[in-house]
């Protein structure tokens, strides 16, 4: 009879072990930035007609939902499903009007995420690393810009790859620096 | 001092934040259409020539490959040529026992000619390289055209696009800065000869009348300037814009072919020549899409014998995001 309520306790000790594993583990890994808007900062653009242009080409995405165009600033604000999003497509589009993007923004919503050297953070179809996980604040927003040799240019991204050395940045990687 | 001061000041105050446009009315702009998007315009010129209207109504269909390639199909229909070259393109003169002596004659202007569909003309674009900026870019492309317009064009300077067969090409830079756009292009048509076979009065046999036209290579350099809007974030808001163009060209001469035998040529139409003309236009842009051109072209150095001037031309163009 004690044997058998020793090894429930066991069981049941495991089981909670498990159980809180199992929503650190959602935490960790599963969760999404969360985030369904994105500023682009597009070169190139120097009248209503190209603004329409990249407007157009931008809509054209499935996961795209919406599209503000700020003529003056040269900013598009893209409204997003961020479960399908895919930032390379969006970027490609901008190049496919025939512009180029110079910058891509965000905000982060801080939710319990693994806090490490390597954070990583999936954003729709990409998983995006962390370059400054010290600046990573709990359950506050975040201004971020995601990175990659696809939404800088050359200069740019030379500038940033040699700030952050340690990190081995590929031009192919996607990375998120959080402002 | 003071009020050269202000007008310096108030005309750096209307620059700044502000952006211009490169859509230049005459000159090809180093911008591909955008990939997948369809574009239409269609345009018109005019001129008198002596007491007749000489005129050219014309379409081009552009559509967008990818991001850096894109295609222009054009075709127009025009009152600029005879359905055979004019039958006093060529005199004669009776040498006695030795024969007839024929040459090149120097047809007569303002002769009323039917319109008729010149054919199609395609060209293909390619950007090469662009450096964007906030409100400023520099942009290189090249092209390549090719048409199969077969008119009885009788002049010796040779244009693809209503006038002759044959194949071109050029290199596009365009720089904007702010309100400040200026593009330069440098271009060079191969042009195929004109061909046709007409019976002869008096024998009856037919005979091979054959031009063959020079190379040109021609130069555009093009200024513009927003003058009025993108001051508010909206694209209602119609922006109008002022061009300058400068159109040179440099062709060889022609030469005519009597059944095989070249002819002496006292036609100037027919000798090589080099013209500069100038264009002022006005640019309207409705809604962000509907663009309405409209420039006139005076010679400013030298003259084309194609057309007379002044040359009033209208265009309107708008894209279709499919």
């Amino acid at each position: 009879m004690k044997v058998s309520l020793y090894h429930f306790k066991k069981f049941e000790s495991n089981l909670k072990f498990a159980f809180l594993a199992g929503i650190v583990f959602l935490f960790t890994c599963s969760s999404t930035i969360g985030q369904n808007e994105i500023q682009l900062g597009i070169n190139g653009l120097t009248c209503s007609l190209c603004c329409k242009t990249v407007e157009e080409s931008i809509r054209k995405l499935d996961f795209v939902e919406d599209v503000k165009m700020d003529l003056i600033n040269t900013i598009a604000m893209v409204r997003i499903d961020d479960a399908r999003s895919d930032l390379d497509k969006l970027v490609k589009a901008v190049g496919n009007a025939g512009f180029s993007v110079r910058n891509v923004g965000g905000v982060l919503q801080g939710k319990n995420w693994r806090v490490a050297d390597e954070m990583e953070i999936p954003f729709g179809k990409i998983i995006f690393q962390v370059l400054n996980p010290d600046a990573y604040q709990e359950n506050s927003k975040m201004n971020i810009q995601y990175l990659s040799g696809k939404y800088l240019t050359r200069k740019e991204w030379k500038k940033i790859s040699i700030k952050y050395s340690d990190k081995k940045m590929h031009a192919s990687g996607h990375y998120i620096l959080i402002l | 001092m003071t009020l050269k001061f202000s007008i310096i000041v108030a005309f750096c105050c209307c620059v700044i934040d502000a952006h211009g446009q490169e859509l230049f009315p005459l000159a090809e702009s180093s911008n591909t259409t955008p990939k997948g998007v369809i574009g239409l315009s269609g345009f018109a010129e005019a001129n008198y020539e002596i007491k007749t209207i000489r005129s050219l109504t014309g379409f081009k269909l552009m559509y967008g490959l990818s991001s850096r390639i894109s295609l222009a199909l054009s075709g127009s229909i025009s009152n600029h040529h005879a359905r055979k070259l004019p039958p006093d393109l060529i005199s004669h003169t009776h040498l006695g026992s030795t024969g007839t002596y024929y040459f090149t004659n120097y047809p007569r202007r303002g002769v009323s000619y039917p319109f008729s569909w010149n054919g199609l003309h395609v060209l293909a674009k390619w950007r090469l390289f662009g450096f964007d900026g906030r409100n400023r870019h520099l942009r290189c492309a090249v092209f390549g055209e090719w048409s199969n317009v077969k008119q009885a064009h009788d002049e010796a300077e040779p244009n693809l696009l209503d006038d002759n067969r044959g194949y071109g090409g050029g290199i596009i830079l365009s720089v904007l800065e702010k309100r400040f756009a200026v593009s330069m292009t440098i271009g060079g048509i191969i042009p195929k000869p004109y061909e046709e076979v007409e019976p002869d009065v008096l024998s009856g046999q037919e005979i091979n009348r054959k031009l063959v036209y020079g190379n040109a290579f021609y130069y555009h350099l093009s200024f513009g300037y927003l003058l009025q809007g993108n001051r508010r974030n909206t694209y209602d808001e119609a922006n109008t814009s002022l061009y300058v163009e400068f159109l040179g060209k440099n062709y060889g001469g022609a030469q005519f072919y009597y059944n095989g035998q070249l002819l002496e040529n006292k036609n100037v139409a027919f000798g090589s020549g080099h013209y500069v003309e100038i264009y002022p236009g006005i640019q309207r842009i409705f809604h962000s899409n509907l663009r309405l051109d409209v420039s006139l072209g005076f010679s400013l150095l030298g003259k084309s014998y194609v057309h007379f001037y002044p040359l009033y031309r209208i265009g309107l163009q708008k894209y279709f995001f499919l």
